[in-house]
């Protein structure tokens, strides 16, 4: 026998993920703003000896899909065909999600009610009679508080027992008109067996009427597809006329219509009340305050992540640098290996490289955190309400800003959210824009070069960097609805605010600690490659004299790649091979420019310190100094909100920043400042990461991909080009 | 494409009351919604259709409404769209 399958489904924000984080003890990530599933998850749950597989779907407010992960979740509710589906509905707004429920009910899914959230409804004193839910929609209802786990195994067996019944299809009343139409629609179907066969005819003629896409595409397949989807057109039209108004409308009235009444029935009388929420919203979301508040909000949590966790990006790059390299060096000395190429590797290669880029764990994880705290509380949500009518100015939806938003941490996940968006149109100018969003692993290559260069005004410089990224994007998503995207409109703002809550502890948690942990991955996987790629590249000489492992980095096959490409960034001021050499390893992933750096540089030799410290002193050392970054880190939070109580110790420059500072000196003739800035710009601009490329291709094909990736190239030169020239004219520098 | 319907689409043209001229804290009936046939499809999947009642909670940058337990924030090129009439 087959293992069963059930499909989660909700609407945004009802509490699916964790309902499904529960069902199967997954740790997905769960957020307070729509579009945290963009591709649908699986996972498996046992009771009562009984194994189930579970599917969780992304988000959405109906069956005929609008956004991509609503076109997701309506097409495996139709073609995978799960033996149940676990609909998960939010008690404290029972008719905005009961509208997916009733569809699914429509569908002629054997389905069962998750009444998430019983809590917080009870807490408004809303009372609901389950019995008359359950009767409705022809389904078993079970009450739950998925975020405290409440319910989980009382809907487990409820799953069990829901395998056994009939499937129960839900016959809403759409008033004489449309039941009219739709019985000829339905007579149209059931002319075809094959039609019939794909799903309830009522059903098809249902979502024919209302427009869905997804349905249109499958019919077009299958025998006589083609003609009911012209008759279909017809109906509609007919419908149009007949009722004076817009045939989706009159569909979407008379079901609301058929919610409301059960909700009456349910509850008794509406309630409908002002709650805290709501008036923290009208202060965060109000017109000459919105936007001022979300930029104070994103200076801090930037002022946060540069700032605080500078004490504990010491701390990992000394114990890094002292004594996990001393204990390598030990090891590969006991085993006779010391002096060898394999220590080179090992040091210069993957220390080097690997280490560069775990340095910046800390100043990664609390930019997350801030980003985390930020999603689970609701506010993301309204960022994106506030900056709509900006951004609509310029063509771009302020849907696009969520997306965009997610950028600020990764590209990859900020492509993939670019599904919750209403059009194509929408989703692919988001696509474009959102990789100009300074992403986390860029923030190592801006704290790098900011503080050598610009160590009075380092969180400036990099906010800098920031504003100048969205900057970009909203110049070049005008641009793009002004020509490319110009036939359409950029789809109306509507969007559901989740409520304010308190940041939970466990969602926050885990949403760190996911990113985090998908860097250090990262680390483990790319850049330990990219890291042992250059430094064979380095090893290998060529023309030139020197052996293997020993030549001169100049003359090595690196060497000579990077020069040749020097001379393209020479007019942006960093023409250097060390400079270029770092960019192109850029490509696989923007880390590896500042581990490729730290290699390019270290080779030039920077010893380990003498003496040889035992390993229990090694190991109290690490234990002190991470104490004294805690201190360090308590005395820079006052520093965040602009109050410098403390001094913090301003340590010399260690021996890559001294590398790092000549090389960019030499490169811009004497204007180093000017041309790390502009490298800062180069990184900010150009392609993200090959992961990055990946994604976009994924979703938008390899046409559009190209687009992006030369356009990237091209608004990266310029503008390097046009911040190290034009500093230069204005006498900056 | 779908075909459109030619009386939908278009922005009411008679002075009529919309949701972008909303009184703030006034409970509203919506009446008429129109819009480009994605508008039209989002509002319906919401719940903002013809006949459903709803309190403005803040009318402007963007319209905030409450609709049962639902906060929905509209932007003010589609509150255009949506036709509404006093409540009460």
């Amino acid at each position: 026998m087959t293992t069963p399958v059930v499909a989660v489904a909700g609407s945004p924000n009802a509490g699916k993920t964790s309902l499904f984080n529960q069902l199967t003890g997954a740790r997905q990530k769960v957020g307070n703003w729509p579009g945290q599933t963009v591709d649908k998850y699986t996972g498996k749950f046992k009771i009562d000896g009984s194994t189930v597989e579970v599917v969780d779907l992304p988000g959405a407010y109906g069956l005929v899909a609008i956004s991509e992960e609503e076109a997701i979740a309506a097409t495996y509710l139709a073609e995978g065909q799960p033996d149940v589906v676990v609909t998960v509905v939010d008690s404290s707004n029972l008719t905005g999600s009961l509208h997916l429920a009733a569809q699914i009910a429509e569908a002629g899914h054997r389905q069962v009610i998750a009444l998430n959230m019983v809590d917080v409804a009870e807490r408004r004193g809303i009372s609901i009679d389950e019995a008359v839910l359950a009767e409705r929609l022809g389904a078993e209802v079970v009450p739950t508080v998925a975020r405290r786990g409440t319910g989980i195994d009382e809907l487990k067996r409820a799953v069990l027992r829901a395998f056994e019944r009939q499937p129960h299809q839900l016959i809403v009343d759409y008033g004489a008109v449309v039941e009219r139409h739709l019985g000829g629609l339905v007579e149209r179907i059931v002319e075809h067996p094959e039609l019939a066969a794909v799903q309830s005819p009522r059903w098809s003629a249902l979502q024919l009427l209302a427009g869905d896409q997804g349905l249109r595409r499958r019919l077009a397949d299958v025998a006589g597809g083609a003609e009911v989807v012209d008759a279909a057109d017809e109906f509609r039209v007919g419908i149009n006329k007949e009722a004076g108004s817009n045939c989706e409308m009159e569909l979407a009235e008379h079901r609301f219509n058929w919610i409301a009444q059960l909700v009456d029935e349910m509850t008794g009388a509406a309630i409908d009340r002002t709650t805290w929420s709501d008036r923290i919203d009208r202060v965060l979301t109000n017109r000459y305050f919105g936007i001022p508040i979300f930029l104070v909000m994103m200076w801090v949590v930037l002022r946060i992540t540069a700032d605080v966790s500078a004490p504990f990006l010491d701390w990992v790059d000394a114990t890094i640098s002292g004594p996990i390299a001393r204990w390598f060096v030990g090891l590969l000395d006991l085993v006779g290996l010391d002096g060898t190429w394999v220590e080179s590797m090992v040091v210069d290669g993957v220390l080097a490289g690997v280490g560069g880029v775990l340095v910046f764990v800390p100043v990664l994880f609390s930019l997350y955190l801030c980003l985390a705290i930020l999603e689970d509380t609701g506010y993301m949500a309204r960022a994106a309400a506030v900056m709509d009518r900006a951004m609509r100015a310029v063509g771009i939806p302020g849907k696009a800003f969520l997306p965009m938003m997610v950028g600020f941490g990764c590209t990859v996940p900020a492509i993939y959210a670019t599904r919750t968006l209403d059009s194509s149109r929408d989703r692919l100018l988001t696509g474009l824009i959102a990789p100009f969003m300074s992403c986390g692993a860029r923030l190592p290559v801006y704290v790098l070069l900011a503080a050598i260069f610009f160590a009075e005004a380092t969180s400036t410089v990099v906010f800098g960097m920031y504003v100048l990224g969205i900057l970009v994007a909203v110049l070049i998503g005008l641009l793009l609805s002004r020509t490319a995207l110009r036939e359409e409109e950029p789809t109306p703002f509507v969007m559901v605010m989740p409520e304010f809550r308190l940041p939970n502890t466990r969602t926050v948690w885990m949403l760190v600690w996911q990113r985090t942990m998908a860097f250090i991955r990262g680390a483990g996987t790319t850049i330990l490659l990219a890291s042992m790629a250059v430094w064979l590249l380095l090893a290998i000489p060529v023309g030139g004299g020197g052996s293997f492992a020993n030549a001169e980095v100049e003359d090595s096959a690196f060497g000579v790649v990077a020069k040749g490409f020097a001379p393209v960034l020479n007019p942006a001021g960093f023409g250097e091979w060390e400079q270029s050499g770092a960019l192109l390893t850029g490509f696989v992933a923007k880390e590896v420019v500042v581990s490729t750096m730290a290699q390019l540089y270290a080779v030039e030799g920077e010893e380990a310190a003498a003496g040889d410290p035992s390993f229990v002193d090694d190991l109290s050392e690490i234990g002190t100094t991470f104490g004294e970054a805690t201190v360090d880190t308590f005395k820079a939070i006052p520093g965040v909100i602009g109050l410098d109580f403390f001094d913090l110790d301003d340590e010399g420059d260690t021996a890559l920043q001294t590398a790092v500072r000549g090389s960019f000196e030499e490169s811009s003739g004497g204007y180093g400042s000017l041309a790390a800035l502009a490298f800062m710009v180069f990184v900010l601009l150009y392609t993200p990461c090959m992961a990055a490329v990946g994604a976009f291709r994924h979703e938008f094909g390899t046409k559009w991909m190209w687009v992006s990736v030369i356009g990237q190239f091209i608004i990266a030169w310029v503008g390097a080009m046009i911040v190290f020239q034009g500093g230069k004219l204005l006498g900056l520098g | 494409m779908l075909p459109r319907s030619a009386t939908s689409t278009e922005p009411p043209t008679e002075a009529r009351l919309t949701l972008a001229a909303a009184e703030r804290h006034s409970k509203v009936r919506v009446t008429r919604v129109s819009g480009q046939p994605r508008l039209i499809q989002r509002l319906a999947a919401l719940g903002v259709v013809p006949g459903v009642i709803m309190t403005v909670l803040k009318p402007h940058g963007p319209t905030l409404v409450s609709m049962g337990g639902a906060r929905i924030a509209i932007g003010k090129a589609a509150a255009k769209h949506v036709e509404i009439e006093v409540a009460q």
